[in-house]
């Protein structure tokens, strides 16, 4: 006999029901095992030690009126969700996993156009006027409000071609064509209701394509609407941010290009020498009908 | 018209089983109770169901055959749904303390707390069996089980508390 095969009667030979010659292996492997040897001393202990237990004794009301006496309040050793059956445990977690990936996809988007309304609101409450003490901390004087009556008597911009801006001199045939592709620009643009039209001027002196650009934006406003008309500053550069009508757009980005400087030497015809980019994109915020809200950049070159 | 007395007898025979049940073998459903379940409140609540299934078992199977066997059968079978769902169980910080000592006296002295490590069929099955002394036919009756499956489980058993009380030290 050996110790596995001791260990599996190891339970009838504590009971000493082992007879006859399966006894007598079992007794030889004792005499020659230490660890059973050992293992059997340990199980008597254990035997002796739950034979000699205290037994509880019956409480005597229980014993008296084992049915109808008051007993305590059953102390619950596990939580009562994990009393409830298990079928049912789980049936509950899978619909509560199920409800919180539905809640989750269901609320994603709103919690994104919430952040992107709070990113817009941030935006405008950086966008404080130029002209606004507080904040004015560069000697940036505001436009010329007599410029801006004299260009908003020719809103075609002719007076404003005449200021001597070595592009506008290349000749009159510019400002035909530059009509000619205006109206071809309304018919090919799409504006909608909520975009925004954003506008990149590169130049070595953003402070005096500043004058240019306000000039411009006053001509296409009207006259009462003042806000924002003289652009911020940012860092890197100055940035106007304004709502127009919609139909400005073509002459506003016609005029933005004029008064973009060439390209610096050796870039032409490369995208780090396009002094005047723009583009268009979609805005949550809420514009007024017949409106677009229009961000010019003028970044130093 | 008055009841006939053998009416009231036969309406009075579960409570009467219950009493005989208490008066001849309360004390060991007690006891075997109070081993599984921990708490002496707990036990007083698990001996209260058994003493009413008893009561309710009472008027549909007979129990004149071997009454302790059939009492202990029902006491085994509610104990151990009772255990499964209120059972307490050690926590893993009081498996540690548990374990944390070296010495096989102080080991010894924690000899409940090993024994409760185990399944609460092998609490009932060591229990009856070696402090008890009842038969293994008696108890593979009360348990349910074949007997060759409870010498099994009882090797099994012994061979754990001796692996948690000495090898493990």
């Amino acid at each position: 006999m050996n110790c596995f095969d001791w260990q599996n009667r190891s339970s009838d030979y504590l009971d000493g029901t082992l007879i006859g010659a399966i006894k007598q292996e079992a007794d030889e492997h004792l005499d020659s095992c230490e660890a059973c040897t050992e293992r059997h001393k340990h199980y008597r202990m254990i035997l002796t030690t739950l034979s000699n237990r205290p037994r509880a004794g019956l409480p005597i009301p229980v014993r008296k009126a084992p049915l109808t006496v008051g007993l305590p309040r059953l102390e619950l050793t596990t939580s009562r969700w994990a009393a409830i059956p298990w079928y049912l445990r789980t049936s509950l977690e899978a619909a509560g996993i199920i409800l919180l990936t539905l809640a989750g996809i269901s609320l994603g988007p709103k919690a994104r156009s919430l952040y992107e309304k709070k990113m817009e609101r941030s935006l405008n409450d950086f966008s404080q006027p130029f002209s606004d003490p507080a904040r004015n901390d560069m000697a940036y004087p505001a436009a010329n409000n007599a410029n801006a009556t004299r260009l908003a008597a020719d809103p075609a911009g002719d007076e404003f071609a005449s200021e001597g801006d070595d592009d506008e001199d290349a000749g009159d045939d510019e400002d035909t064509g530059d009509a000619e592709e205006t109206a071809s620009v309304v018919e090919n643009i799409r504006v909608g209701k909520s975009d925004v039209w954003r506008f990149i001027l590169k130049t070595d002196s953003p402070a005096e394509m500043r004058k240019h650009v306000v000039e411009v934006l006053t001509a296409l406003r009207s006259p009462e609407d003042q806000q924002n008309a003289d652009g911020i500053r940012a860092p890197g550069g100055i940035q106007f941010d304004l709502i127009l009508p919609q139909t400005a757009i073509p002459k506003l980005k016609t005029q933005l290009n004029s008064l973009a400087p060439p390209a610096p030497e050796g870039l032409a015809d490369t995208p780090a020498g396009e002094t005047f980019t723009w583009y268009k994109v979609k805005s949550k915020r809420k514009i007024p009908e017949g409106m677009t809200r229009v961000v010019i950049w003028i970044s130093q070159m | 018209m008055p009841e006939s007395s053998s009416t009231n007898q036969a309406k009075n025979a579960p409570a009467r089983a219950v009493d005989e049940a208490v008066r001849l073998y309360g004390d060991m459903i007690f006891d075997l109770c109070e081993a599984v379940m921990w708490s002496p409140a707990n036990a007083q609540l698990a001996f209260r169901a058994i003493l009413k299934l008893i009561r309710t078992r009472y008027a549909s199977e007979a129990y004149r055959a071997h009454e302790r066997a059939w009492i202990l059968r029902i006491a085994c079978e509610e104990l151990l749904a009772f255990a499964t769902r209120h059972g307490r169980k050690l926590s893993p910080a009081e498996q540690i303390e548990l374990d944390s000592s070296n010495d096989i006296s102080k080991r010894l002295a924690r000899f409940d707390a090993f024994f409760r490590r185990l399944q609460p069929m092998d609490q009932i099955l060591l229990l009856l069996k070696d402090k008890y002394g009842l038969p293994y036919p008696e108890i593979a009756s009360a348990l349910g089980q074949p007997e060759g499956s409870l010498k099994v489980r009882r090797q099994q058993s012994l061979r754990g508390l001796e692996e948690w009380i000495w090898e493990q030290a």
